[in-house]
């Protein structure tokens, strides 16, 4: 880990409402998209003739396009609720990452073109006109939000940030302002099918080698089949999961849970990404163009149902959009997408499934619940399944677990602080900082419960949190995916 | 008539034009524009009623607000309740006969409606002295809360410094809801009075005052999660 | 239309329709474009015709004067100052013919009636 050029916040007063800090992260720049980069998608390669117009256009166009967005320009009071609920302003202490603050970057251009007191009164009533000041703000501070949704709970009215940040995003791409990060990583899904860039060759025999690994590990013969036609189940899952650590542990676990129940999968090389960072750049046909690719593999490769794999954002996606942007999926026998999760504690509950706890008894498990996961989509038949399912999976494969502290859990849990499209070196220091409110609560855990490990169902939550936990002396070793801990505990061929 | 009560009875109606229109102009615009995409705050229920029952009880108390900002829900809440209670002291004036239950709520209600200017001044204190609410405020949430302010206290006045003929007061504005508009009391106090309240209609559509009807139409508590249930197509067809 | 725009002008209406609500029920209870239902007062026959204050005066401060009165018999002793209650009835002969016709027209109860007998 290289030396930070930054101060690291001190978790102790991480949950503490900070002092305005005016200008405190406006430093934090992103990385602007290469002109090839914004063409591959469809967006002008830089900035247009006009921007300012065209840029209050496209707001005007989209504030019609959705009721979220033009009711959370115009009802806001500005009670100040969500103001010390994001991460981002505990962890930088700048006011325009209070979420209001954040909004009003757009509503002061909103108040000024389609409203009549900011017509009429201007700076008085807060309205400003579409500059290069404002375009400069927008550019830091909507990509210091992750989408995850946590003011909203606060909020009298249900104002969703994530909603605005996306239609400004959508608004600057429009322009020819993109973020690299997330612009190279669509324009990739389109050419390779996955955020990584990973060609079938290398999927091919990184999934060889873990067959053999595994194998080797515990003598039985788990598969982990690509492109194989007939196959139940089409498995999806973020790219990550064939590649970083620690999520390849949780592929393992994905496919010893396959083998133990005896059902037949495929992974596919046209569709091996779950991730879907058209959501994050606000995009409805970026969107639908990327899951389009999973809906096709599914009827190329003639499967019954899709079952994914862990990440949070792709799961909201996929729960809560896929069948309006790519459905109805009347080809599949089972048309609502599941979660492997979900898969697990069927099977958990039917006992289809052996563990052997004590594997996991060197871990004091805790449980991190990530923001898409908890506040945009559910698992199971009831409403809160997506808390219960799995915690009741990690329950059933740990000896010991503990819930972190209520205020930092379950519906108000904290983003890792690198979601919504930040996960991205540039914006590293973002990304420290904006961890330290849900790192705090690890440590108060590892502290006062013994925990050493953190489990969590979402790629993104998984490479933040092993790259940034160490600037706090954490070790990265403490993140885990659910599944991982399955693959611990899971005894093969006994039943 | 008289050359002023002709004024007022103008305006009064340019007002009413103007609140009603624009009120329902606003929250029918935020109806009629599509939710392509489901975002419900999850978790929420997966049935209509199960959301209706759900949003009855935390939009009664403010729940959001309560967990989130607890003295501002002192502050706000209060206010909002006190609002219920000068609209049932004010009701009297507008209808008639007044039914016995309104007359037998009145003390209690005048106790409750008199204590309208400490929540505004704790609201507009707020602003001023807490850093993060002073950011976020701008001229238009002082002016709400001040015209707030000015129009309490010269009700007040009307009721503990200078009384009006209230029979005369009720037939002017009983007058104007029938559309038979009748001379206007010139009482100093209450022309005020009025006054502020006509400003109030007329700001009231135009301002962030219309989250009084767009807190039922908001997209993330309102609408139902059910897309394990139902499937839902986007309503343009796509995009 | 579809569902959820149909509920929402739906919501939307009746939220407004609920603000208008008292409006409409004085207007179907008392006819629109009639001239407004006042009070009617039977006043005392006989005597100069004049109160003990100008008629303005008193609509607006009746209440005043006769708390005032109250004050300074029963707390301070006096026995029969000028706004006494006692000296109304001598002409506002009775209170449903007088009192509760603007009381009950305004929606305000008087507690004057609690210890004073009048018919």
């Amino acid at each position: 880990m290289a030396k930070p050029i930054f101060d690291i916040p001190n978790l102790d007063e991480a949950l503490k409402t900070p002092a305005v800090k005016k200008g405190a992260s406006a430093h934090l720049k992103i990385h602007p998209a290469q002109p090839p980069l914004m063409e591959k998608l469809g967006f002008p390669p830089a900035l247009v003739e006009g921007w300012q117009k065209k840029a209050v256009e496209k707001l005007g166009e989209l504030k019609e396009k959705y009721k979220s967005l033009k009711l959370f320009m115009e009802v806001c009071v500005k009670c100040g609720s969500c103001a010390d609920k994001c991460h981002y302003y505990l962890g930088t202490s700048d006011p325009n990452n209070m979420p209001v603050g954040r909004q009003e970057l757009m509503r002061k251009v909103y108040r000024k073109n389609f409203t009549v007191g900011g017509a009429l009164f201007g700076k008085l009533a807060n309205a400003e006109e579409m500059d290069e000041e404002t375009l400069k703000e927008w550019s830091t501070y909507f990509y210091q939000c992750s989408q995850c949704r946590r003011c909203s709970v606060f909020c009298p009215f249900g104002i969703d940030t994530a909603e605005i940040t996306m239609a400004a995003r959508e608004i600057m791409d429009s322009i020819g302002a993109g973020h690299k990060y997330s612009v190279e990583i669509i324009g990739k899904v389109h050419d390779v099918g996955n955020n990584l860039g990973i060609p079938k060759p290398a999927l091919q025999s990184t999934l060889d080698f873990l067959e053999e690994d595994v194998k080797e590990a515990t003598g039985a013969d788990v598969k982990f089949p690509l492109d194989q036609e007939g196959a139940d189940v089409l498995f999806i899952t973020p790219s990550a999961d064939f590649f970083s650590s620690p999520h390849v542990d949780s592929l393992v676990g994905y496919a010893k849970v396959f083998h133990a129940a005896g059902i037949g999968f495929t992974f596919s090389s046209h569709a091996s990404e779950f991730a879907n960072f058209g959501m994050f750049v606000g995009n409805y046909d970026q969107m639908k163009k990327i899951s389009e690719r999973i809906v096709q593999a599914a009827r190329d490769l003639k499967v019954k149902r899709i079952i994914v794999g862990e990440c949070g954002h792709a799961w909201r996606v996929a729960y809560s959009f896929w069948e309006t942007l790519n459905g109805p999926f009347d080809f599949l026998d089972v048309k609502k997408p599941m979660h492997v999760c979900e898969f697990t504690h069927d099977l958990i509950k039917k006992g289809a499934l052996t563990f052997d706890k004590t594997a996991n008894d060197e871990f004091t498990v805790t449980y991190h619940d990530s923001c898409n996961v908890a506040r945009a989509s559910r698992m199971g038949d009831a409403p809160g399944g997506q808390f219960e399912i799995p915690r009741e999976i990690l329950r059933a494969v740990c000896n010991k677990y503990v819930e972190m502290p209520d205020a930092v859990n379950r519906q108000k849990t904290f983003c890792c602080g690198g979601g919504g499209g930040l996960l991205t070196d540039e914006l590293m220091e973002l990304r420290v900082k904006g961890a330290a409110a849900k790192t705090s609560a690890l440590k108060t855990v590892m502290q006062e419960k013994g925990v050493n490990t953190m489990a969590m169902i979402c790629a993104i939550c998984k490479a933040q949190f092993s790259k940034v936990l160490p600037y706090y002396e954490i070790p990265m070793e403490t993140v885990a995916g659910i599944h991982q801990l399955v693959s611990n505990a899971i005894r093969l061929g006994e039943k | 008539m008289s050359a002023l009560t002709l004024f007022y009875v103008g305006t009064s109606y340019l007002c009413a034009a103007v609140f009603f229109g624009g009120l329902s102009y606003r929250l029918a615009g935020y109806a009629a524009t599509p939710s392509p995409l489901r975002i419900p705050l999850t978790p929420q229920a997966t049935t209509v009623f199960g959301v209706i029952k759900k949003n009855a009880v935390s939009m009664a108390v403010f729940r959001a607000l309560f967990i989130g900002e607890r003295w501002t829900w002192v502050g706000g809440y209060s206010l909002h309740v006190i609002f219920v209670f000068v609209f049932l002291r004010h009701l009297r004036l507008f209808i008639n006969p007044v039914p016995e239950f309104l007359v037998d709520l009145q003390p209690l209600a005048l106790l409750f409606a008199a204590l309208l200017p400490l929540p505004v001044l704790f609201l507009i204190s707020r602003r001023m002295y807490v850093d993060r609410y002073r950011y976020i405020s701008s001229g238009a949430d002082y002016f709400a809360l001040v015209l707030l302010l000015v129009i309490g206290l010269s009700g007040l006045a009307l009721k503990f410094v200078s009384h009006s003929d209230l029979v005369g007061v009720k037939e002017f504005l009983l007058g104007l809801v029938l559309l038979s508009p009748v001379e206007m009391p010139s009482h100093p106090a209450f022309m005020l009075h009025f006054s502020l309240v006509l400003l109030l209609g007329f700001y009231f559509p135009f301002s962030k005052l219309v989250h009084a009807g767009g807190v039922f139409l908001s997209p993330t508590t309102t609408q139902v999660e059910d897309n394990r249930e139902q499937i839902h197509a986007n309503p343009r067809g796509g995009n | 239309m579809n569902g959820e725009k149909f509920s929402g002008l739906a919501v939307a209406a009746a939220v407004m329709l609920l603000v208008a609500l008292p409006l409409l029920y004085s207007a179907t209870g008392n006819g629109l474009f009639h001239k407004p239902p006042k009070p009617e007062l039977v006043l005392p026959v006989g005597g100069d015709g004049k109160c003990v204050e100008p008629t303005d005066f008193m609509r607006s401060n009746h209440m005043k004067l006769l708390v005032h009165a109250r004050d300074r018999i029963v707390r301070g002793g006096e026995l029969l100052p000028k706004y006494h209650i006692e000296g109304c009835k001598n002409c506002h002969v009775k209170r449903a013919e007088f009192c509760d016709r603007c009381h009950g027209y305004a929606g305000v109860r008087p507690d004057c009636f609690e210890c004073h007998n009048l018919p």
